[in-house]
């Protein structure tokens, strides 16, 4: 399985570019579509969702989500997420990519089923290495990721 | 209406008989109740009224003198039965003259049988009748007895009678004393110590004393003190026994006199604070103007009620039980700490109250007392000092964290212009600027941590020490002279031990990151070293981590816990953090911060923390 779209969740502009730009060089040929809400990345989930041929290439991969976040917290997406079909869901790994360290914030994401990793920003090549390169290859040993 | 009756029954001639028999003796009429509804002209002289206030008056025949219940009594019974009653009676009139008379008390029937009123007949033996019988008293006036009383010896037989004076004007005198019994000079309160102080000389042959009040002839207050004597006779058996009255030195006696006062009007006056004296049982005996206000009872209401009448029905189960356990532990002289409870106002209101007690002996009976506060306001304050420092840690803990925000934004902002083509003078800028805003980060996170150790308490787990110790070497891997310094580690653990394992990992990381930031240079000759050492025991856990690095500088040694101090700029890049998130943690569970260093040899941080095993989890 290869990583070829990337879902991009943050209500920071800034932060939505520094990431866009660190996935560019990563590797140049994955996609990313980038949402400063979580509102509207679902909406387009529930899309993908309706359709039923739907071309694989515009399904993320991975979602990289923030925490803090108006409206809708990354938290608060998951609940959401989690009405989606299971067909979906199973083809889209969840990370939380957040400034914070707090280790309540931690906690929350582990226990949350869907959550498949944590990431504390600022993103790096060398974590997105370690997150993507090393998810192909031992998914089934670790099913929680944290990368500081 | 004994005259009319009289009249009526009795011819003419019988009335010199009438006039004869009203002078002879006393005649008294009273209804049920004991009123008297009519006395001839000898009663009124007796008792020395005129004889129109006597009548309507309780009748002072029967009104007995303390000595002859019995008699009283006896009379009674007698004529609740109906029957008639004839005996001695003994009087002691106004001007303090006893009398013995022998009196028949009749019932008088109506047509319906039912007993309407008495009458009473007496005769004025107390001329004679004393020579016979010796327990006859005698009474003298008592301005007179007092003056003498304290120049002479007095002596007393079994029942606390006067047999005999010293003093020979004493006994000749009018109103002799010899006849009399001590009690009658003593106030009725004290009978009974008294009874037993004279018991005690004639069965024990001990030598006894009382105290006593009195006025003496200018009307002041006077203590005196009677000391009682057994006498013996030949074959060493005691016949009677002397008492010797002294009057206390005046002065300390008004000394005393005007303590008494100043206590009692400052017990009384005090208004803040409440005042309550119980006895050994727990009845409440006295209590001031501050507790009147505070519990809303009147004296009236309270005196003789128990003190748990003042304690909330909800507190009641422990409230008594604390106060049960402050009375053990007065008993056995034990200072206590005071007591806090919920305090029940006559109107059913409840108000949180201190409480601390004390006790004292007067004789054999003891007494307590108890001091209470209104705290209400101090609980008041309290609870709110506690949600703003709360509210206050939870802003300190929001804004560390937001500011993070930003941080982490420009650190990656920085790593993205780190891959662009710069010039040396920019790449040296913008490394600058990334060591700045890492310290900044770095900052925000202890400052974050430090703001929740208090919340931490709630989240109390067993504690992997080796996991725990791991796990911080594995997050300490990238900090400079990591890799240079050799590590001994040894861990002690012979049970489990209960704590919160981000305050332990914080604890460590923190002291063994200050052991890294101070590590010397690696040599030949020189290997930098730390050692880490825990031992775990039921009771609590001793971690120490030394290093033999630049060590402190004696004028440093006491400021190294204060919050953001640094030893220097060069040598450290900490942000002043660590030690004191450290002290934070031990001192919130009552643990202890320890630092031994030489100069130039090396520093050694001790923290001992206690084992949280029985509060597990519900300490708040």
């Amino acid at each position: 399985m290869t990583i070829n779209n990337i879902m991009l969740i943050d209500d920071n502009k800034i932060d939505l570019f520094v990431n866009q730009r660190i996935i560019e060089k990563y590797n140049p040929e994955v996609k990313t579509r980038v949402f400063n809400n979580g509102n509207s990345a679902l909406s387009f989930l529930k899309l993908l969702d309706l359709k039923e041929t739907i071309e694989s290439e515009t399904i993320p991969s991975v979602i990289l989500l923030d925490i803090n976040m108006p409206e809708m917290s990354g938290f608060n997406f998951f609940k959401e997420f989690k009405q989606l079909s299971t067909l979906l869901k199973n083809k889209i790994e969840v990370y939380i990519l957040s400034s914070s360290t707090s280790p309540d914030d931690v906690r929350k994401a582990q226990n949350e089923s869907l959550c498949a990793g944590y990431i504390t920003k600022p993103l790096t090549v060398d974590k997105l290495k370690s997150l993507l390169d090393k998810s192909v290859n031992m998914i089934q040993d670790e099913p929680f990721k944290k990368i500081v | 209406m004994l005259k009319e009756t009289a009249t009526s029954v009795l011819g003419t001639q019988d009335k010199v008989l009438l006039a004869s028999l009203k002078s002879h003796f006393l005649i008294v009429i009273s209804n049920t109740c004991g009123k008297l509804i009519y006395c001839n002209d000898n009663f009124s002289q007796l008792i020395g009224l005129p004889n129109d206030s006597i009548t309507g008056q309780t009748k002072q025949l029967l009104n007995s003198v303390i000595n002859y219940k019995t008699i009283f009594y006896n009379l009674w019974r007698t004529l609740l039965t109906g029957k008639e009653w004839s005996g001695i009676l003994f009087h002691k009139s106004t001007n303090n003259k006893a009398y013995s008379l022998n009196a028949t008390v009749t019932p008088v029937h109506n047509d319906q049988g039912e007993v309407v009123k008495y009458t009473t007949i007496c005769k004025d033996i107390s001329n004679y009748y004393s020579k016979f019988k010796d327990s006859a008293p005698q009474f003298c006036e008592k301005g007179f007895w007092q003056d003498n009383y304290i120049k002479n010896i007095l002596y007393l037989n079994v029942q606390g009678e006067i047999i005999n004076a010293s003093d020979r004007s004493l006994k000749k005198s009018e109103s002799r004393i010899v006849g009399c019994s001590v009690f009658d000079f003593v106030n009725p309160i004290n009978h009974d110590f008294v009874r037993a102080q004279i018991h005690k000389v004639f069965n024990k042959g001990k030598k006894a004393e009382f105290q006593s009040l009195g006025l003496s002839a200018k009307g002041n207050q006077r203590l005196y003190v009677s000391k009682i004597n057994p006498v013996y006779n030949l074959n060493e058996e005691i016949i009677y026994a002397t008492l010797k009255t002294v009057k206390q030195k005046t002065k300390p006696n008004t000394k005393l006199k005007a303590i008494e006062t100043k206590y009692s009007n400052i017990s009384q006056s005090i208004n803040v604070g409440i005042l309550v004296v119980t006895n050994s049982v727990g009845n409440i005996i006295e209590w001031n103007k501050g507790a009147e206000l505070a519990f809303g009872y009147s004296n009236a209401e309270i005196i003789g009620a128990p003190l748990t009448i003042l304690i909330s029905k909800k507190h009641s189960e422990t409230g008594v039980k604390e106060l049960l356990k402050a009375k053990e532990q007065l008993d056995k002289y034990v200072c206590r700490e005071n007591i806090e409870l919920l305090g029940l106002r006559k109107n059913g209101e409840e108000f949180p109250l201190e409480f601390a007690v004390s006790h004292w002996r007067n004789g054999k009976e003891k007494f307590y007392c108890a001091f209470m506060l209104d705290i209400s306001k101090r609980k008041a304050l309290e609870a709110k000092l506690k949600k703003t420092s709360k509210d206050l840690e939870l802003f300190l803990y929001r804004s560390a964290h937001d500011l993070k925000a930003p941080l982490t934004s420009a650190e990656g902002l920085l790593h993205l212009l780190k891959e662009e083509k710069l010039n040396k003078r920019v790449s040296l800028i913008v490394n600058m600027l990334d060591q700045t805003l890492e310290k900044g980060r770095l900052l925000l996170d202890d400052l974050a941590f430090a703001s929740i150790i208090s919340e931490k308490r709630r989240d109390i787990a067993i504690v992997d020490f080796q996991k725990i110790l791991g796990s911080t070497m594995i997050g300490l891997k990238g900090i400079k002279n990591f890799e240079s310094v050799a590590f001994h580690i040894a861990i002690e653990q012979e049970t489990d031990f209960y704590f919160n394992r981000d305050l332990i990992d914080s604890i460590l990381q923190n002291l063994i990151h200050n052991a890294l930031r101070f590590a010397k240079p690696k040599t030949v000759a020189f290997i930098p070293t730390i050692n880490i050492l825990i031992n775990v025991t039921n009771q609590d856990v001793n971690m120490s981590v030394t290093d033999n690095g630049l060590g402190l500088k004696e004028n440093h040694i006491d400021k190294v816990f204060d919050l953001y101090f640094r030893v220097s700029n060069e040598e450290s890049n900490g942000a002043g953090l660590g030690l004191y998130i450290v002290k934070r943690i031990t001192d919130d569970f009552n643990g202890e911060t320890r630092v031994e260093s030489k100069f130039n040899k090396g520093t050694t941080f001790s923290v001992c923390l206690p084992n949280l095993k029985e509060s597990t989890g519900n300490d708040n």
